[in-house]
């Protein structure tokens, strides 16, 4: 890695504020020829309140526009990403015997890629600072647009080529945003205070267009799809399980809406029941959609209320959108024996979302489309209440301060996964603690 | 009012000496892996390499994945309880790539990736070996020969199992997003073609050794052209110049002449012989033409990782239902579990004198006496229940066709269990017991001899009938609609519901094959008894095939005398002594078929002889229950793993030789 890097600050009247900045940067990572990447950026300020039209209003104590323009480069990759080598017999051994001789070979197992460089992101700033009312008011707005080119990732190639990926510059994607925060401080009388902070972030990002004039960069159930948010799986659709007799009639509509078609779908009852999208009888690739797992919003709030020497907040967050793949659905083998209580299916329980245990090879050929659920929550994420002893009562056998508390985390989550903390994310080692907290802090 | 201008400009070098010029300072140089150029450019280099062509056969075979690809859906095995890959018998395979999912997995996407990486490592061997300076011309001949071999051995696998596939002469050097399909004939010449060169650079390379010989490369040759003439058809061969227009059957006779005539390999009196621990390696075992050696050190017997990597780079095992038992515990043959049923552990009518056996010197007590018994010995090569395969009724049915005059009965099948010596008269629940504790008899239960067997069986040990009875092995007689029972016994003969369990049934408790048991725990690794893995090697090419060969070629060409008197040497070599057990009548493929069944049955070769000769889609229908709703004629073509179907850009909907499709109906 070899940088350069030059910045201009300009202040004016201490209401005009410009930063710019260029740094040049060079990394061997990269390929031949590619190594180098330029990065600009500059950024504007206006405090529009030390105007003199508004300098002298008194409910507005900070209003400040920032807008800001700049470039940035990743090269986060491996070294020796651009080299094609062989394998090393000691981490990647190729064994053989041969006439009772032991031989551990090397074979071509990286391919290089001559092309590889900076990944670039140009992101467009606006914000707003503002305070009113003696900042009982105050927060901030910002909204931003960004555009990533030569994204750096694993492009997936065909296997029959030997190697099947390759560290690319697969393309761009953009991205766009609103983050808004609000500090609000209701009651400001001197026993009791009610102060709320309030945060908002909403984001939608997009693969705009991947290199080599390919749509799609899959490889498994995640990857990229031009049109598609960045983040996602993209699987099948799973819509719980055949009914008794409910392929049969499936079926029967089926042929009576292509004369002629041939039908490759099965559906024994009680087995699960993928979407036929494209509705030619077959499931394949076609029939896959893209599950978001990136929320669409993230909101918090968290309360603080004090009353003399008692102190309550509360903190409450909300992930609202997206999909997360929820391992335990995973640990639904079909002819696994131990299934504990789920709501399976039965000739009873027909709307069940699991098939029954032990009746079709389905579930693991189409099973992974049953991992996904909404990864939507909203918790209240810590409660503490709080208590300091007076301090002139304390003040008299010298000691500081004496706090009783006591606090519930992550103790209230409301998902639409039963019994799941869904901040998890969908792996199920680990589960996050619910916390009960009691606790006294003494301070000399 | 004050202007500030401030003005910084910093150059920085995250560098420690500073004075490097920066065109050489960003030039990486490779510290870690090592290239090509240099390193098969050495003679050790290069001999590791020609090693590294074979490795991947180790992927295919005694493995459980590629044994289900080989071996289920066809008319000899239905799934058992616990077969990992149920979808390949009840054709619901699809297309889906399950990758690393071990409860139902065909696993053809990473076997697509390990016969691609195979070619593209004999390729690099060929274009490097001609280069080596240091290699003498005769090493370097053989060598070419050796690679030339393995890359029309993997690509038979290939074309057997997915029809066209790309076809590639060369090592890969650039990537490309496209691929294209190559025409089964095309492929098929080619491999010709390549073992053509073979014979010719081995051509003095005439013993039996486990790198590959002048012999076995004409008895693959003899295979390659009896699967060309019965699938491609039998004047086929048109761009490989030196087949076109030539009988590929006569071909093959007399390909399968010249192995039979050359001496490499020869009969044993003994059919048994052929299966013993003792004889397993495939350079001593006498009618073994060539296969894959596995080390008695198991941790070399492991599979190299997999060209794909995860997202964070690092490369991935091949899944565990290939490569058991992964990397931790080494690899080895896995065949020894395959088709084992539950004989100790079905329920609990046996457990005081059977156990599954961890040790060759374990004992039991005996429940009467209270004397101690050493069971390792009689126990262990019983092996342990993992109830992945059930022979089908159309093979037991064969079997006992064949039981009075064929050596092949005793030496595979295995329908008897018996108890260690001292433990006589001591079981709780079967109070007479002498010897045998377990037996399977092909014999109808409902049938008066049937109803003699039970009542004979009755306080001596625990009787399976083929159907009816109070333990039925299958739901009929009727081979082309039997099923291994799986519901729970309905007859309580004791009056103490011992038989309410479905470990009873027929998918668990069932007549096994044997050939691929071991008895021997006295080598490097091979010192546990009853383990998952061993070191028996796979004769991939044996003298019995070549007979089969032959005849089938001599059926298609010269007619049935010729080929009845082929079968009827290798059914002397198979008679139990004083018998008369040769064929009489007129020889047809059927005939071939089950003579192939009873020969190398569960060695990997029977789905490939289905559909070559296009009978799998009759053959499923007639014997194998499991299948016979779901399969067609389509299915004699795997799907395309769908990975490759994502990553490929010239996809088309159609079969097009300039883009690339998936199998009709998957």
């Amino acid at each position: 890695m070899l940088s350069f890097f030059g910045r201009v600050n300009y202040r004016y009247q201490d209401k005009y504020l410009l930063t710019a900045s260029v740094r040049a940067d060079g990394s061997s990572v990269l390929a031949k020829g590619h190594q180098w990447g330029y990065f600009p950026s500059v950024a504007l300020a206006w405090r529009v309140n030390e105007e003199s039209f508004l300098k002298d209003k008194n409910w507005l104590n900070n209003l400040k526009l920032r807008a800001s323009w700049g470039l940035s480069g990743n090269a986060a990759v491996d070294a020796y990403g651009t080299l094609t080598t062989v394998s090393n017999s000691s981490t990647f051994p190729v064994y053989y015997n041969l006439n009772g001789k032991e031989y551990s070979g090397n074979i071509p197992n990286t391919f290089g890629n001559e092309n590889l460089t900076w990944e670039k992101t140009a992101a467009l700033n606006f914000g707003l600072d503002y305070g009113i009312l003696k900042n009982r008011i105050s927060g901030t707005v910002d909204v931003y647009f960004s555009n990533t080119y030569d994204l750096l990732y694993m492009r997936s190639l065909p296997s029959s080529n030997v190697f099947p990926q390759v560290l690319d510059n697969i393309g761009k994607t953009k991205g766009s945003g609103i983050e808004l925060g609000l500090n609000t401080l209701i009651v400001d009388s001197k026993d009791f205070k009610w102060d709320v902070n309030w945060t908002a972030a909403f984001y939608k990002d997009e693969i705009t267009s991947l290199s080599g004039g390919i749509t799609k960069n899959i490889n498994g159930t995640t990857g990229q799809i031009v049109g598609q948010p960045v983040s996602i799986f993209y699987n099948y659709e799973a819509e719980g399980c055949w009914g008794t007799g409910e392929f049969d009639a499936y079926k029967t509509a089926w042929i009576a809406r292509h004369p002629g078609g041939t039908m490759t779908m099965t559906g024994d009852a009680g087995t699960i029941k993928i979407k036929d999208t494209n509705d030619d009888g077959k499931l394949t690739d076609d029939d896959k959609r893209v599950y978001n797992r990136s929320p669409k919003a993230v909101l918090g709030m968290n309360n603080t209320f004090s009353y003399k020497d008692f102190s309550l907040s509360v903190l409450v967050y909300a992930r609202l959108g997206g999909y997360l793949s929820y391992d335990f659905n995973n640990l639904v083998t079909y002819d696994g024996s131990n299934w504990g209580d789920l709501p399976y299916w039965t000739p009873e329980n027909q709307k069940a979302k699991f098939p029954t245990p032990g009746n079709s090879t389905n579930w693991s050929t189409y099973g992974s489309a049953a991992l996904y659920e909404n990864a939507s929550y909203v918790k209240i994420k810590d409660i503490t209440l709080s208590y300091n002893l007076p301090k002139n009562l304390i003040a008299k056998v010298g000691i500081g301060n004496v706090k009783f508390y006591g606090s519930l985390k992550n103790y209230f989550t409301f998902s639409k996964i039963d019994n799941y903390d869904s901040e998890r994310g969908g792996a199920v080692t680990f589960p996050l603690a619910k916390q009960v907290i009691f606790g006294v802090n003494v301070e000399f | 009012m004050k202007n500030k201008i401030y003005i910084t400009l910093v150059a920085t070098t995250l560098l420690l000496g500073a004075t490097t010029s920066c065109s050489d300072f960003l030039k990486e140089e490779n510290k870690v892996g090592q290239t090509a150029d240099l390193l098969y450019a050495t003679e050790t280099g290069v001999e590791n390499l020609v090693a590294s062509c074979y490795t991947y056969s180790r992927a295919w075979y005694g493995k459980e994945a590629a044994l289900g690809l080989s071996e289920m859906g066809s008319d000899l095995f239905y799934y058992g309880f616990d077969n990992k890959q149920k979808s390949l018998n009840s054709y619901k395979i699809t297309a889906e790539s399950l990758d690393s999912n071990v409860a139902d997995n065909p696993c053809l996407d990473q076997y697509w990736e390990a016969f691609f990486t195979a070619v593209n490592v004999c390729n690099t061997t060929l274009e490097y070996v001609p280069k080596n300076t240091l290699l003498s011309a005769a090493k370097k001949t053989q060598h070419m020969g050796e690679a030339h071999f393995l890359r029309a051995f993997y690509y038979w696998h290939m074309v057997n199992i997915w029809g066209p596939v790309p076809y590639y002469k060369e090592s890969i050097k650039s990537v490309t997003t496209d691929a294209y399909r190559d025409s089964e004939e095309s492929v098929y010449s080619n491999i010709l073609a390549d073992l053509d060169d073979a014979a010719k650079e081995l051509a003095s390379n005439t013993t039996k050794t486990s790198s590959v010989s002048l012999w076995a490369v004409r008895a693959f040759k003899a295979r390659v052209l009896l699967y060309a003439a019965s699938w491609l058809g039998e004047t086929s061969i048109t761009t490989n110049p030196a087949y076109t227009g030539k009988n590929l059957y006569t071909l093959a006779k007399e390909e399968a002449d010249a192995v039979i005539g050359s001496g490499i390999a020869t009969f044993y009196n003994k059919y048994s012989d052929v299966w013993t621990m003792t004889n397993e390696d495939v350079t001593k075992n006498s009618e073994s033409i060539w296969g894959i050696p596995y080390s008695a050190t198991f941790s070399l017997n492991v599979l190299p990782y997999r060209i794909k990597t995860d997202a964070s780079g690092t490369y991935l095992d091949y899944n565990n239902i290939i490569s058991r038992t992964g990397r931790s515990t080494g690899g080895g043959s896995a065949m020894l579990l395959m088709f084992v049923p539950k004989w100790s552990n079905a329920g609990s009518d046996l457990t005081d004198v059977f156990v599954r056996c961890t040790s060759i010197t374990q004992t039991l007590t005996n429940s009467v006496t209270k004397a101690v018994v050493t069971c390792g010995p009689t126990y262990s090569k019983y092996g342990r229940g993992f109830t992945r395969y059930v022979p089908t009724l159309y093979l037991v049915n064969l079997f006992n066709k064949n039981k009075a005059t064929d050596q092949r009965y005793d030496a595979t099948i295995r329908d008897a269990y018996t108890i260690a010596p001292g433990l006589e008269l001591s079981s709780k629940k079967y109070p007479l017991m002498m010897d045998t504790a377990l037996y399977f008899s092909s014999v109808d239960g409902n049938s008066a001899k049937g109803q003699a067997m039970i009542a004979r069986a009755n306080k001596r040990y625990r009787i399976h009938t083929l159907v009816g009875g109070t333990l039925p092995l299958y739901t009929s007689s009727d081979p082309a609609t039997a099923l291994p029972t799986t519901t729970m016994p309905t007859q309580d003969p004791y009056g103490d519901g011992r038989y309410k369990n479905v470990a009873y049934c027929g998918d668990q408790s069932f007549i096994a094959i044997k050939k691929f048991d071991t008895d021997v725990y006295n080598r490097s690794d091979n010192d546990k008894v009853t383990p998952e893995i061993y070191d028996r090697d796979v004769m991939v090419l044996r003298l019995a095939e070549i007979y089969l060969i032959k005849a089938e070629a001599e059926l298609k060409t010269t007619g049935s005398d010729a080929a009845l008197a082929t079968l009827n040497i290798l059914r002397a070599k198979r008679a139990i002594a004083g018998k008369d057990n040769s064929l009489s009548g007129t020889v047809t493929i059927e005939t071939i078929l089950d003579e192939r069944a009873l020969e190398l049955c569960g060695e990997q070769q029977r789905w490939f002889d289905l559909k070559r000769t296009k009978t799998l889609v009759s053959r499923v229908k007639a014997y194998n229950a499991q299948g016979a709703a779901s399969v067609q004629d389509f299915h004699m073509l795997r799907p395309i793993p769908q990975a490759q179907m994502d990553a490929v850009t010239n996809k088309t909907s159609s079969v097009d030789p300039k883009g690339f499709w998936q199998n009709p109906g998957y």
